[in-house]
């Protein structure tokens, strides 16, 4: 039965391009993730790591190629499948006038989910309890880094796609990072990670793809 | 959906006021500056005045709505959520129309005074006030869509509001006359159909290309 659950299709990704200012960044490129797979992305600094994952999230738009998500297209106009996608991006996608507990509550409005019950167990888990209340506009990297963290613990997902998350954040929120992604991926959700951390991810059962010459190649 | 999106919008311009309280600071400045250095001035000038403050005062205002949501992505937030463009650009319209409808009820007694004029604010011109305000707010949302992925929105938006506003400015000006000088309805009725027809199709046009437009 295990077996059978792993060998599920999560995202498909068939012929991408994408250029800016025609120069292109990602050529022909393919990737599939199964269910419960950890795909580690490296490469380059602006070699297309962040462009790829921001194409999947649905926030830059291919020239060519097609992203599927449980086979259905994520690049359509009111795509609902971007439910199963969550982002972690550079920056910290948040409204810096907003308190804590408005920018999660938004966010999950955004994704037509509730804000859970014991939200307040969950920011005591990020130790942002105490900024709840609190608005984000003088939030260092790392708190940034914890309220992403904190939508991830939050909200409904099967695919997340992670960029640099472990930057900025200190040992202990790193750990729990760590131990949430061990946990998502013991619930069959994946993830596609582009870090530069080696050392933290060597610690993870992931597969390793490199993008080089504009194309994603298996490690 | 809706709801929600629009109620972010008020609640973050209610609890700054950076968009709002610039564009009245702007708004008393340029009346203040236009009202000193025109003498004898008769009512017509003074409504393309009035509109004119009001164009330029929502350029900024735009601006200030789309630099916020440039600050820390927020944007992208949205733009990876399931949720269909179009309802973000509806909310983004309903929410700069109240805004400037907002600066406009505290602008219109300062420009009342400093111009010392005696104005019958009649339902005709609230109305067209009104369709132009949507107009503006329209068509300052797909502008601001344009701008969202460029460096130079503090440049584009006026230099392409201002050109694209020219016929309703036009329009308005001379359909305003036409009420406040009680001349036969007849006389302004295609100004006051290419205000309406103008805010309906800019509105219909934002929700049918706001997907491509704030695409990269």
């Amino acid at each position: 039965m295990e077996r059978i659950k792993i060998k599920i299709k999560m995202l498909r990704v068939k012929n991408l391009q994408k250029s800016f200012n025609f120069n292109t960044i990602l050529s022909d490129l393919n990737l599939k993730v199964k269910k419960g797979e950890i795909i580690h992305i490296s490469g380059f600094n602006g070699s297309g790591k962040t462009t790829l994952l921001k194409i999947i999230a649905g926030i830059l738009s291919p020239e060519f190629g097609e992203v599927l998500i449980f086979k259905k297209d994520l690049l359509s106009r009111d795509c609902q499948e971007k439910k199963h996608i969550i982002y972690w991006g550079h920056q910290p996608m948040i409204y810096p006038h907003l308190t804590v507990y408005e920018n999660i509550n938004f966010f999950l409005k955004m994704r037509n989910q509730t804000i859970p019950k014991d939200i307040d167990l969950i920011l005591e888990k990020v130790n942002m309890l105490k900024l709840k209340h609190n608005q984000c506009q003088n939030f260092s990297q790392g708190m940034f880094q914890r309220f992403n963290l904190l939508r991830f613990i939050v909200a409904d997902w099967n695919l997340a796609l992670m960029d640099e998350p472990f930057s900025g954040l200190d040992i202990e929120a790193e750990e729990l990072l760590l131990q949430n992604i061990r946990e998502w991926q013991k619930k069959g959700k994946s993830i596609i990670i582009v870090s530069h951390n080696k050392n933290i991810i060597h610690n993870l059962n992931i597969h390793k793809y490199e993008i080089k010459n504009r194309n994603l190649v298996k490690i | 959906m809706l709801n929600n999106l629009i109620i972010k919008e008020l609640k973050l311009e209610f609890r700054t006021k950076e968009t709002m309280l610039s564009m009245f600071l702007l708004g008393i400045i340029l009346t203040f500056l236009f009202s000193i250095t025109i003498e004898n001035i008769n009512q017509e000038f003074v409504i393309v005045y009035f509109w004119i403050i009001i164009f330029m005062i929502s350029s900024l205002g735009l601006y200030r709505s789309y630099q916020n949501e440039k600050n820390l992505d927020s944007f992208n937030m949205m733009l990876s959520s399931p949720v269909d463009p179009s309802i973000i650009f509806i909310s983004k319209v309903i929410s700069f129309f109240i805004q400037i409808l907002i600066v406009q009820i505290f602008l219109f007694p300062i420009f009342i005074l400093f111009f010392k004029l005696n104005f019958n604010l009649s339902y005709g011109v609230l109305f067209l006030t009104l369709a132009t305000n949507w107009y503006i707010s329209s068509l300052g949302n797909i502008i601001g869509g344009i701008t969202l992925r460029s460096n130079r929105n503090e440049m584009i938006i006026p230099i392409l509001l201002f050109p694209l506003s020219a016929p309703i400015l036009l329009a308005i000006i001379r359909a305003t006359e036409g009420i406040v000088n009680h001349y036969s309805f007849y006389d302004f009725s295609n100004w006051i159909f290419i205000i309406i027809t103008s805010s309906i199709v800019v509105f219909i046009l934002g929700i049918w290309a706001y997907y491509d437009i704030i695409k990269e």
